[in-house]
């Protein structure tokens, strides 16, 4: 598979379109959940993966068929996604005050039986209350699959934070299902 | 589509877990599988065939070609090394360019430096910097008035038509109007240096609040003492003016309360006068007391007033 993106890059850098193509349809995807994931807006996550794919076939030719080319598109991503939410900060700092936070998890006691559909609302939420680093390490490798390896490259640190982060994000959660006696 | 087909744990993470207790690391891949049936989905967006569809149609309309393979960059390296000196040229401009504020009348400005040092400027004052080399000492140039808060570190210059303030992390006024052609300094914590500029007299030390001095054409340096009260009564709505020619005081009431203030008649504008409000100063108010002093009369005009000069025949 990885060999496979690594063929596709060859073909890129030789300008070839369907190579984009193929790159897309099978790329855009977890991509776009990824960016999802960072911006919070599914159209804002669409508008910068296009984007993405856009400047890739743009800058075809710089691209160094050595390098993975999974961690490339997924920082690529990243950047834009990050750039965009500095952006958005610095709009909303100057549009008004902070807009209140969203209301926090309402506490149950620990003997209520919750569904598991409750249960995931709750992880997911808990998730998202992850400092920012960890639940990311954690989202790219839960459910984009990367490799410490690749994760390392996407974010800028070494596999060996990587871990650490990932580690201190599973270790939160699981602490937070114990206390509510949702652990077997 | 690219996710792990498996729930396993990656193998850095089972051997970080491996000194862990059975019961936690049997909960972390709990855990683990648990969190693979929470990805989310991403709803409200064009299909990939849609995107795809968009995305060529951008393609196709995008004029900008492809980058030309790096073969070429050989020959184009002087251009790269001519736009990098440009842009670098640019750069060192835009950093170490003089900057000017200039404060309208009827307010107040906050200036704060990189360093977190911060220049507050009375209405009508003007500051002059530029941003220094690292390491350089840094230097201003004030026309007008100012409260200074240096952060220790950088030194720092403050230099006016009479005066030379030099500094090294302190808190300290200066008053530099052109029309009273000198310069107060004030300090209120710290220590500065003062020269004057055109005199080859030793620089005098401000070492203790309050410490004050005036520097002028004609006049020998004097220490005074001054409370923050007096000389920082701008910043609270306050009006006060030591020891100074009415002249200075009427254009200090137009630059403060964004006023116009003619004069008409002959008005003893040298002679020398204290007005002390230290908050909640109105205009006429001051009129008022500076017509009982002098003597004169005053009357609105639009945007401001007129000052004349009392009738003998009146009294």
């Amino acid at each position: 598979m990885t060999d496979d993106l690594q063929t596709l890059c060859r073909r890129l850098v030789d300008s070839d379109r369907a190579a984009l193509e193929e790159l897309f349809r099978r790329m855009r995807e977890p991509l776009l959940r990824y960016v999802c994931a960072i911006v919070a807006e599914a159209t804002v996550a669409h508008d910068l993966v296009q984007d993405v794919f856009l400047d890739l076939w743009l800058r075809r030719t710089t691209l160094d068929p050595e390098q993975p080319l999974r961690p490339y598109l997924y920082r690529m991503a990243r950047n834009r996604a990050l750039r965009h939410l500095r952006d958005e900060r610095r709009r909303a700092r100057l549009r008004t005050e902070q807009l209140p936070k969203a209301p926090s998890v309402e506490w149950r006691s620990p003997d209520v039986d919750l569904e598991s559909r409750q249960l995931e609302a709750l992880l997911a939420r808990w998730l998202d209350e992850l400092p920012e680093r960890q639940r990311e390490v954690l989202v790219l490798s839960r459910w984009h699959g990367l490799s410490h390896r690749e994760i390392a490259r996407v974010m800028g640190i070494s596999p060996r934070t990587v871990n650490n982060h990932m580690l201190r994000a599973l270790e939160t959660l699981r602490r937070r299902l114990r206390t509510l006696a949702l652990m077997p | 589509m690219n996710e792990r087909p498996t729930s396993r744990l990656p193998r850095e993470l089972e051997e970080a877990l491996r000194e862990r207790s059975p019961e936690e690391r049997h909960q972390i891949v709990a855990l683990w599988e648990r969190l693979g049936a929470l990805k989310p989905s991403v709803e409200g967006v064009p299909s990939t065939e849609a995107a795809w569809a968009e995305l060529s149609a951008r393609l196709a309309s995008t004029p900008r070609p492809a980058r030309p393979p790096r073969r070429s960059l050989h020959r184009r390296w002087p251009i790269a090394v001519g736009m990098l000196l440009v842009l670098g040229l640019i750069g060192v401009y835009v950093l170490l360019r003089p900057r000017v504020v200039t404060v309208p009348p009827g307010t107040i400005r906050t200036v704060t430096l990189a360093d977190g040092s911060s220049i507050t400027l009375r209405g009508g004052s003007q500051l002059a910097y530029a941003s220094a080399w690292p390491g350089r000492p840094r230097r201003m140039r004030l026309m007008g008035e100012a409260l200074f808060e240096v952060v220790p570190g950088r030194p720092l210059t403050v230099e006016t038509a009479q005066a030379r303030v030099e500094v090294l992390g302190t808190r300290f006024t200066v008053r530099a109007w052109p029309e009273a052609r000198e310069t107060r300094v004030t300090l209120l914590e710290g220590r500065v240096r003062v020269r004057a500029i055109r005199a080859s007299r030793q620089p005098l030390v401000l070492e203790s609040p309050g410490h004050s001095v005036r520097i002028g054409a004609n006049v020998e340096p004097l220490p005074e003492r001054l409370t923050p009260d007096q000389v920082l009564a701008w910043r609270r709505g306050g009006f006060v003016v030591i020891d100074e020619p009415v002249g200075v005081v009427l254009r200090e009431l137009e630059r403060t309360f964004n006023l116009r203030i003619e004069v008409a008649g002959p008005l003893p504008l040298d002679r020398r006068i204290t007005v002390l409000y230290q908050q909640q100063a109105r205009p006429e108010a001051i009129l008022q007391d500076l017509c009982l002093t002098l003597p004169c009369h005053y009357r609105r005009i639009s945007r401001g007033f007129v000052v004349e000069a009392a009738l003998p025949s009146g009294h």
